[in-house]
């Protein structure tokens, strides 16, 4: 097939833009100038919540003229002017994918997704069936088409909506933080997508990330933004060569580059980052005895807490038949940490739910503190608090103060002893100075902060957060964890769901692996990421430096970059 | 994960399910017109029946829709109630009452007057059977027929595509909106808000309490599906393509001759002023084992 992007697009140009959403007094954008060539792989890092995917918007001229605002500068687009040219004349040149899987999938079928944007520019059905056999071959989705959005995982639903715009033979596609509800599994089917695309095609691809690790794999130039403005933008080795100044923007190194800059510093003025350079330096650096490694010991469990909650048994099946739970044994007990993992689907959630007497066992019995969670109704289980995905659906109150005091109140406890709660709370989650604040108009890392808040001053003993992190940059991660470190040290018992298996290997002592309903590993965090096969099989990866202790010395037992570099012996 | 897909199709491999959606579309709306050209209780009955013969024929089982006919026999009884309550018809008098039920500062009694005669019970009955039956043909429409299939039969008939993108949000918005009740719900119970407690104003209380975050939600979903429809074109004037193709066969045309006639016989009694009841008082008072007809049927015409 001939290859359609050796056409119009040269470049993307953007001078000086500047855009203020309508009732909004900031500007979210202050005079961004970027030029990206034909055929690029733009990466665009920085904070949540600073103009990432307001510029996005700009790209195809939904900004300025589909959204309301005030719109200054000029984005060019192959020549095209997005202030004059009519925002048709981008449709079809322009792709642009968005975080939420669900909020882009139009139709109701996977078929009808990609067959209606064809129709709305007037393809035949010849050519609408030559592009949907294309790209179903290209994207990989074939066995997908006669699929309906609700049968379909989050990754599946990205590969879908990258498929549609694909479909219409783009010359730029932008992806706006395309991974970021996505499990390993969906994650590594976009990044592969976006592999063959850079291995087969000549397209212009523009994809904001926080995953520093694969940006420094797929990108040509990276461009930094905080606070609406551009604070780098150069090549991704240069970039990433400036490390103090990606750390004070919240955004952090690779772990195998930061290793290494740990270790052996610059190397001719440039920071390495690619993971297969750094693993031959090390090697070289081994093999010449430069460097020796001692492994960390393994990590022992302590069960010295009582047992809290116990699973015996226990399967549970949805009314369609579906088996969401198979089987599961399971202990916990007071004061531990414990991360559950697994692909999407794979019944991490539904656990935590049996847990908390949202569901209740189809056989089997579930204990909490030696009640019998199906003989109780959820609103009794008070001891154990459960943080949702999304912390908007979290929130319903008018104020953050009103929100924290909803659980008590419904708790029927005295006004002293809530005004107490809320007050000790506001302290531990940061947000003294917006008790008054509407909870909507909060950032996304203040927002899930409060939605723990708002099960924390009900006093769980057991703490449950459904994916802490998603969506969220380094330093809002970091403050999320480091919160639950905090109540965990004071005795609750945490249990973590989630994706990122950064997280896993740094802050839980115990990890479960659920496969299609079951648990087929459970244990020490540093055991389970030993256990290959089963990682293989769940499609998890380990961290990045647990990786290259793992290539270098066959010891999985390191999770952090610290306790890399402390295993590290220079001869 | 979405929960479904659909508005409310059901997929059976019935007769029903493969007609052309604008054959099942015609039915629908056509035998929906019937019980506006006929007054008598018997005529009404029979589009009822006749909507409840055509869920049979698709093999539908409405026990998937439990939760949505609760809603609709709520809705149903509350029409029911109303007319029988509000609407004065003379007659033979049932009930009278007079009761004040309400006084503003004390100075205004809000006085309602039950009068409930037999004239009153027949009318709310015939508004009552009017209403079931448009239920019934509607639910046969939606489970019987694809959402993609309904869009196309309105594309196929030129309806404009503005209106017909609304519609296509609305549908698909309804799955994640209903999802995203149930989560929120979810998150309030595990706040300590049991919904299952309480008298029914306070559980009403309660789930009022849920629009907050669900309008919220609904309007960034509507923001992000805007975006994404504008950046895939639906917002492109003109005609568009058609992929789909819809040809009609022979039970198309069978099921059209069909409602045509059945069309034609009704409109036929309108036009000559001949109900449903006297044609069968007609025949059974010809029927000579009956003896002479049926006595509620003549009490009826």
């Amino acid at each position: 097939m001939a290859k359609w992007w050796y056409t119009v697009v040269k470049e993307i140009v953007i001078e000086d833009v500047w855009w203020k959403y309508k009732a909004s007094e900031d500007w979210v954008l202050k005079g961004i100038s970027l030029q990206i060539e034909k055929g690029q792989f733009y990466g665009i890092m920085g904070p949540s919540g600073v103009g990432k995917s307001t510029l996005c918007l700009c790209l195809n001229g939904i900004i300025p003229q589909a959204a309301k605002g005030e719109f200054k500068g000029r984005v060019k687009i192959g020549g095209m002017d997005t202030s004059e040219d009519y925002i048709s004349e981008f449709i079809g040149k322009v792709g642009l994918v968005s975080q939420d899987p669900d909020s882009q999938f139009i139709m109701m079928s996977v078929e009808d997704e990609l067959v209606s944007p064809l129709e709305n520019l007037r393809f035949s059905r010849d050519e609408i069936t030559e592009r949907i056999e294309w790209v179903a071959d290209l994207v990989g989705i074939k066995h997908l088409l006669k699929k309906y959005p609700h049968e379909l995982s989050g990754g599946q639903k990205q590969r879908i909506a990258i498929a549609s715009f694909l479909a219409m033979r783009p010359e730029i596609l932008v992806l706006d933080e395309p991974t970021s509800d996505l499990d390993p599994v969906g994650k590594e089917s976009v990044f592969s997508i976006v592999e063959s695309l850079r291995k087969e095609t000549d397209l212009t691809i523009v994809m904001v990330e926080h995953d520093s690790e694969k940006l420094a794999k797929f990108a040509d130039r990276i461009a930094v933004i905080n606070d609406g403005t551009i604070i780098l933008d150069d090549d991704t080795d240069h970039v990433f060569q400036e490390y103090e100044k990606l750390r004070q923007n919240g955004i952090v190194l690779p772990q195998a580059a930061d290793a290494y800059l740990q270790t052996f510093g610059l190397k001719e003025d440039r920071l390495l980052v690619e993971y297969d350079r750094i693993l031959n330096e090390f090697r070289n650096a081994f093999s010449q005895g430069k460097l020796s490694f001692t492994a960390p010991c393994n990590t022992i469990l302590e069960k010295s807490g009582n047992e809290v909650i116990d699973f015996n048994d226990v399967d549970f099946h949805y009314p369609d038949g579906t088996k969401a739970a198979e089987q599961i044994n399971l202990r916990i007990h007071d004061g531990e940490y414990v991360a559950i993992i697994g692909q999407n689907g794979s019944g991490k959630t539904t656990l935590a739910k049996l847990l908390k007497g949202l569901l209740k066992p189809t056989n089997g019995k579930v204990t909490v503190f030696g009640t019998d969670t199906s003989k109780v109704s959820a609103t009794k289980i008070t001891q154990v608090g459960y943080c949702f995905q999304n912390p908007d659906h979290q929130l319903s109150r008018y104020d953050v103060r009103e929100e924290l005091e909803f659980g008590p109140k419904n708790l029927k406890l005295e006004k002293d002893e809530i005004e107490r709660r809320v007050d000790d709370v506001l302290n531990v989650i940061g947000l003294q100075n917006f008790a008054n604040e509407y909870p909507f108009f909060l950032g996304k890392g203040q927002r899930r902060r409060l939605a723990v808040g708002t099960i924390l001053t009900m006093q769980p003993k057991v703490v449950i957060v459904d994916e802490p992190t998603t969506g969220q940059d380094f330093i809002q991660s970091k403050e999320i964890m480091e919160l639950l470190d905090r109540l965990n040290e004071k005795g609750r018992t945490i249990i973590v769901i989630t994706h990122n298996m950064r997280l896993v290997a740094e802050h839980a002592k115990r990890t479960i692996i659920m496969h299609e309903g079951k648990i087929i590993a459970d244990g020490p965090t540093s055991e389970v990421f030993s256990k290959r096969a089963i990682l293989e099989q769940t499609h998890l990866n380990v961290p990045e430096i647990t990786n290259l202790a793992i290539d270098l010395t066959s010891c999985a037992n390191v999770m952090t970059v610290e306790q890399f570099l402390s295993g590290l012996v220079q001869s | 994960m979405s929960s479904r897909s659909f508005f409310l199709y059901i997929s059976k491999d019935s007769f029903m399910h493969k007609l052309n959606p604008l054959t099942k579309l015609a039915l629908v709306l056509v035998i929906s017109l019937v019980p506006y050209l006929i007054e008598d209780l018997l005529g009404r009955l029979v589009i009822v029946l006749i909507g409840i013969f055509l869920l049979g024929v698709s093999k539908v089982q409405l026990g998937v829709m439990k939760k949505f006919l609760v809603g609709l026999v709520l809705m149903l009884n509350t029409i029911f109630l109303g007319f029988l309550l509000f609407s004065h018809i003379e007659g033979t008098i049932i009930l009278v009452d007079t009761t004040v039920i309400s006084t503003v500062f004390l100075l205004w009694p809000i006085e309602w007057a039950i009068f409930i005669t037999e004239n009153t019970i027949i009318h709310s009955i015939k508004i009552y059977l009017r209403v079931l039956a448009m239920s019934i043909l509607t639910i046969f429409f939606f489970t019987t027929t694809k959402d993609r299939d309904i869009i196309y039969s309105l594309r196929l008939l030129k309806i404009p595509y503005s209106l017909i993108f609304v519609l296509v949000v609305t549908l698909r918005s309804m799955s994640m909106f209903v999802d995203d009740f149930f989560t929120i719900r979810d998150a309030n119970i595990c706040k300590g808000v049991d919904f299952n407690r309480g008298n029914p104003i306070s559980r009403i209380k309660k789930y009022i309490s849920l629009i907050n975050p669900l309008v919220m939600f609904l309007i960034k979903r509507i923001e992000e599906m805007t975006f994404a429809a504008t950046s895939k074109g639906y917002i492109i004037k003109g005609q568009r393509s058609y992929y789909w193709t819809y040809p009609f066969k022979k039970p198309d045309y069978f099921i059209l001759v069909l409602v045509v006639s059945l069309f034609g016989i009704f409109f036929f009694g309108f036009l000559f002023d001949i109900t449903v009841t006297q044609v069968l008082l007609i025949v059974s008072e010809r029927v000579s084992w009956l003896n002479g007809g049926i006595p509620w049927l003549k009490k009826l015409s």
